[in-house]
């Protein structure tokens, strides 16, 4: 049997509500006296999951379920605070793309672009080379040599798009990239998608555009308050959450399909 | 068939193990380099005259401590220019080493928030804007050097390892500071004062033999930080001798455990930066 790509296991994740707002050396002072496991909440809980080669997984859930959380835990940005996370080695994973993928505000989209690709792999000389069609594919001839900080969200993400995506990556980690672009845009995005999909890319897509996945994505998976609700072919997923919203709260929804055997 | 998972919880306190596919060291290499570039030309993008400038900082300062110092010191303005910038070039790129690296981190949250990149990288590329800014200041030096009689002497040979364990000891400090800076903010001005004090209190500004044996300010000197370090330059620039072994050993312990310290606290604390950045 062929190891799946991407291995989680009883992965926990929790962000403590003191640790992120205190910036002062009082506040460590304080702290070490009034610290509690109340001020601590789990943003993902338990989620053991496998992804194979090729795989197109989408990633559901309401605001604040840890969708965001699991692509960043896959990136190897957040180190879960227990479990196991395994990446198959000698993969190319593209950074994470949300809004900006690593780019530096005070940096044009050119300098950022080479910046940025380094990280990729792709040499100075190879950039030289893929520049063109980056601007190109971005649409954004006439910005591209403006700081990075003066671009709307859009923009960023085009680039962010246009830049993960021009040297064939093994793991393409997504986060409402395509929510922010113009219809044209997504439409240009799905098609090189597919395109490296039909090249053997993973692609881990986190969308509220619920039609989106279910289209692009053969498998879904649901999270509700950090844990794993549902895990399946992508209609069967969606229908369940459509109907979750409908019909109550999705704990309710769990209970009731174990009900009906 | 789709999987309904019911929540079932494990016992605390068991296994943590990422292994996220590591990107090659060739591309950390690379984007150093690539960012240290782009750093440059952001920091002289609107200002041509920064390169320039760069150069005629250190001489400024010179011209004004010389003139001011050298009367507190009772020696001439031209002896005690080549003293201070014996001491004045070292201690500018440590500070410079320090404070460069303190805001490296925290103001990083644009690549660690995003990519597993390794955070050493930035204190490493605010370390190496640091050490550009310092070649403009050995440069002066050498400028100030060449109108100078008999200031070229086989000691001066002994400012390489000297401004190797210079270098290490800025990286391993600035290190120290960008950790501790992610978790608390009031560190920069804390390390602004701290380094301030040590400053007026050096012998970079004062010199040995201008304050009387026995004082306090003697004593001070005696256990001061960074007698051992201005030590070596002083030596070898305005005494023309070899460093002492005691300014050696000093300053290699003082370059091997900052940086080693630095280090340990990047390794142990990097899985917790996302959370403050």
């Amino acid at each position: 049997m062929t190891p799946p790509l991407i291995h989680l296991q009883n992965v926990d994740v929790r962000f403590n509500r003191h640790r992120i707002r205190s910036k002062r050396v009082w506040d460590h002072l304080v702290s070490r006296v009034g610290r509690s496991e109340a001020q601590s909440v789990f943003a993902l809980r338990d989620i053991s999951l496998n992804i194979a080669s090729g795989e197109r997984l989408g990633i559901i859930g309401r605001n604040g379920s840890g969708k965001s959380t699991l692509l960043r835990v896959i990136a190897g940005v957040i180190v879960p605070e227990r479990g196991t996370v395994a990446v198959a080695e000698a993969r190319t994973l593209a950074p994470l793309i949300e809004l900006g993928i690593g780019f530096h505000p005070e940096l044009s989209g050119r300098e950022n672009c080479y910046l940025g690709g380094s990280l990729l792999g792709i040499t100075r000389k190879e950039m030289d080379a893929q520049i063109e069609d980056i601007i190109a594919f971005s649409e954004l001839r006439d910005f591209i040599d403006e700081p990075v900080k003066s671009y709307s969200s859009g923009m960023y993400a085009r680039l962010a798009f246009a830049l993960a995506t021009c040297k064939h990556p093994d793991i393409l980690l997504l986060d409402e990239v395509l929510s922010v672009g113009d219809q044209f845009f997504v439409k240009k995005s799905l098609a090189r998608m597919q395109r490296l999909m039909g090249e053997g890319t993973t692609v881990v897509i986190v969308s509220h555009n619920l039609d989106l996945l279910v289209t692009q994505c053969s498998r879904l998976i649901w999270l509700e308050r950090g844990v794993l609700q549902a895990d399946g072919p992508s209609p069967e997923v969606a229908a369940a959450y459509r109907q979750s919203g409908v019909t109550g709260s999705p704990m309710d929804y769990r209970h009731r399909l174990h009900a009906d055997g | 068939m789709i999987a309904m998972h019911a929540s079932q919880s494990l016992p605390r306190g068991d296994t943590r193990e990422t292994t996220v596919a590591p990107r090659p060291n060739a591309h950390f290499r690379q984007f150093a380099v690539q960012y240290v570039l782009s750093q440059l030309k952001v920091r002289y993008r609107l200002a041509w005259l920064g390169r320039l400038w760069n150069l005629l900082e250190p001489l400024l300062y010179l011209v004004v401590l010389s003139v001011v110092f050298s009367v507190l010191n009772d020696s001439s303005v031209r002896d005690f220019a080549v003293y201070l910038f014996a001491g004045l070039v070292p201690w500018r790129y440590l500070e410079r080493s320090i404070m460069g690296c303190i805001d490296s981190i925290a103001d990083g949250g644009w690549l660690l928030r995003r990519i597993a990149a390794p955070a050493y990288i930035l204190p490493l590329t605010a370390w190496l804007l640091a050490s550009a800014d310092f070649i403009f200041g050995l440069i002066a030096l050498t400028l100030v050097l060449l109108l100078l009689e008999n200031a070229w002497t086989i000691h001066l040979l002994s400012l390489i390892p000297a401004i190797f364990l210079l270098g290490i000891l800025g990286l391993g400090v600035g290190t120290i500071f960008a950790v501790l800076n992610v978790f608390a903010r009031d560190i920069k001005p804390l390390v602004q004062m701290t380094l301030i004090l040590l400053f007026f209190s050096s012998p970079v500004l004062i010199k040995r033999s201008a304050i009387p044996i026995d004082s306090h300010l003697a004593q001070l000197f005696d256990w001061h930080p960074l007698t051992p370090v201005v030590g070596l330059f002083q030596s070898a620039i305005y005494l023309h001798a070899w460093p002492a072994a005691r300014d050696w050993i000093l300053v290699t312990i003082f370059a091997s455990a900052s940086v080693l310290l630095g280090w340990l606290l990047l390794s142990k604390l990097r899985h917790r930066f996302y959370y403050y950045l």
